[in-house]
């Protein structure tokens, strides 16, 4: 039976290259929600305030909206392997530092903040590095399985992570628990280590910019990656973006307060760890498409759902819909355009993914804070729901939108 | 003799369009202007916070632009 689950929804673990960049981003994935739940502790229990533990966690995603496009060319330019081996190298260092300073009792707030921007910084040079890596490693077939086992390890690492850590800080303390971290980063610098070395794409001789301007272009001139890729940007900035409007509609619409937001997260954390898993058992490039249509519609009408009910129970349920679907749409949109990439636009693709829907949704999430409390949580639900999943549905009618979603086949000119 | 050189890479050539630069938009922007939020937010939070606590001893309207509360009010980190 195991047999059988593997065969369907592990294959690309056949492929020992993939297999070992899977073990390191599953141990660098729960090394990092385990710095996260850690990181928090350790500053809450210092200074006492919860806007120094937001901060913290902003220091540690802001890098996400700089340091792609960079990252990105430079995938593109170098032995990927060896890029992924630096940032675990970077992130081994600040665990460590963090690991002594708690254990020698120098540790000050500000050093936690500056370290999470560390951490920061070397998990947005993992994400893209990591989804082009994966890209290179199985065959064009097996892209949306090795891409969803990637999506599931960020997914059950919210679990597992935080998991591991708990018990450790209650018993050790913030320093066993920094430790845990540590030799979490040294195992996914031993699997990124014993992968052959990826080779360096040729030179193209052109800047920086240029060069992450011509990825741009390369999506541009490819009417199917450049579809997917907008409607991705409208994915994250209508149904992704919701974090700033949940605890506000928990509190006025559920009356469940910051516990009916807690569990409206588990809704959304284990509805996309489910979807990952049954999206890595897709085989076909027609079965691809018709989950990419149904989670593209179930992902704006769970959140019509959520808006609509007053029940925490229909709530959670809503926000695991949601959830599972989201990561769904997800994780098959970014199989479709890296499955139509070459390989050395691989990691400028990656960066776009991360670069152009971390943006919209950063963008989002910033202008739903500011007008929910004029408009509603509810109502922002309910509209950007109803227009998610409007979109999904025209984007089905033109001759690109059918090769999106499978119902044709996409032009070979295209996959050049 | 001749030598097995590997061909040099010439890159595909990019053509400029309204499109593109409509597209390249729509992909850059919303990064760029969340960033620019957030730190002009950082930049300015301390004027907009001594303004308004001038501004509730007094009675008055708090003595900053109007953008900058905006912007501070927007930043939910500010």
């Amino acid at each position: 039976m195991l047999k059988n689950f593997t065969a369907r929804f592990g294959v690309a673990l056949q492929y020992p290259e993939f297999r070992r960049l899977w073990m390191a981003n599953a141990s660098s994935q729960a090394a990092s929600w385990a710095l996260i739940v850690t990181r928090g502790f350790l500053i809450y229990h210092q200074s006492g305030s919860s806007f120094y533990v937001g901060l913290s966690t902003f220091a540690a995603m802001g890098p996400m909206l700089v340091v792609p496009p960079i990252i990105g060319v430079l995938a593109d330019r170098m032995d990927r392997r060896r890029i992924l081996s630096m940032a675990y190298l970077l992130d081994i260092a600040q665990s460590l530092a963090l690991m002594i300073l708690a254990a020698t009792g120098l540790i000050e707030v500000w050093m936690i903040i500056a370290l999470s921007f560390v951490n920061g910084v070397s998990r947005a040079t993992q994400l893209p590095t990591s989804q082009a890596l994966a890209a290179s490693l199985v065959p064009r077939e097996r892209l949306l399985n090795a891409l969803s086992l990637n999506a599931s390890t960020q997914h059950g690492s919210r679990l597992i992570g935080p998991g591991i850590v708990t018990p450790i800080l209650a018993v050790g303390g913030a320093p066993a628990a920094f430790g845990v971290a540590v030799i979490l980063y040294v195992i996914a610098l031993w699997q990124a280590r014993s992968m052959s070395p990826q080779p360096p794409q040729p030179a193209t001789g052109r800047g920086f910019i240029e060069d992450f301007f011509s990825g741009l272009a390369y999506v541009y001139d490819r009417p199917v990656m450049r579809l997917m890729l907008v409607i991705l940007v409208a994915h994250c900035g209508l149904t992704m973006a919701f974090e700033s409007l949940l605890p506000g509609f928990a509190h006025n619409r559920l009356g469940a307060g910051e516990a009916g937001f807690g569990w409206l997260m588990m809704g959304v954390g284990s509805g996309a760890f489910i979807a990952s898993i049954f999206v890595s058992g897709l085989n076909t490039h027609r079965g691809r498409g018709t989950a990419l249509i149904i989670t593209g519609l179930l992902s704006g009408l769970g959140q019509v759902m959520l808006s609509l009910t007053t029940s925490l129970a229909v709530g959670v349920f809503a926000a695991a819909i949601m959830g599972g679907a989201q990561a769904g749409f997800m994780t098959m949109g970014q199989a479709v355009t890296q499955s139509i990439a070459t390989n050395e636009y691989r990691g400028r693709i990656a960066s776009i993914n991360s670069f152009s829907l971390g943006g919209m949704m950063a963008l989002m999430n910033l202008f739903n804070g500011s007008i929910a409390d004029t408009f509603g949580a509810q109502e922002l639900l309910l509209i950007y729901g109803l227009t998610f999943a409007a979109i999904v549905a025209l984007t089905i009618l033109p001759v690109t939108g059918r090769q999106v979603y499978g119902r044709r086949a996409i032009p070979e000119a295209q996959l050049a | 003799m001749i030598s097995q050189q590997p061909a040099p890479h010439v890159p595909e050539p990019v053509r400029m369009s309204a499109g593109l630069l409509a597209f390249v938009a729509v992909m850059v922007a919303p990064a760029i202007i969340a960033t620019a939020i957030v730190t002009t937010a950082w930049a300015v939070s301390d004027e907009v916070y001594a303004a308004e606590r001038v501004a509730a001893s007094t009675g008055g309207p708090p003595p900053v632009a109007a953008w900058k509360s905006a912007v501070v009010g927007i930043c939910p980190i500010h």
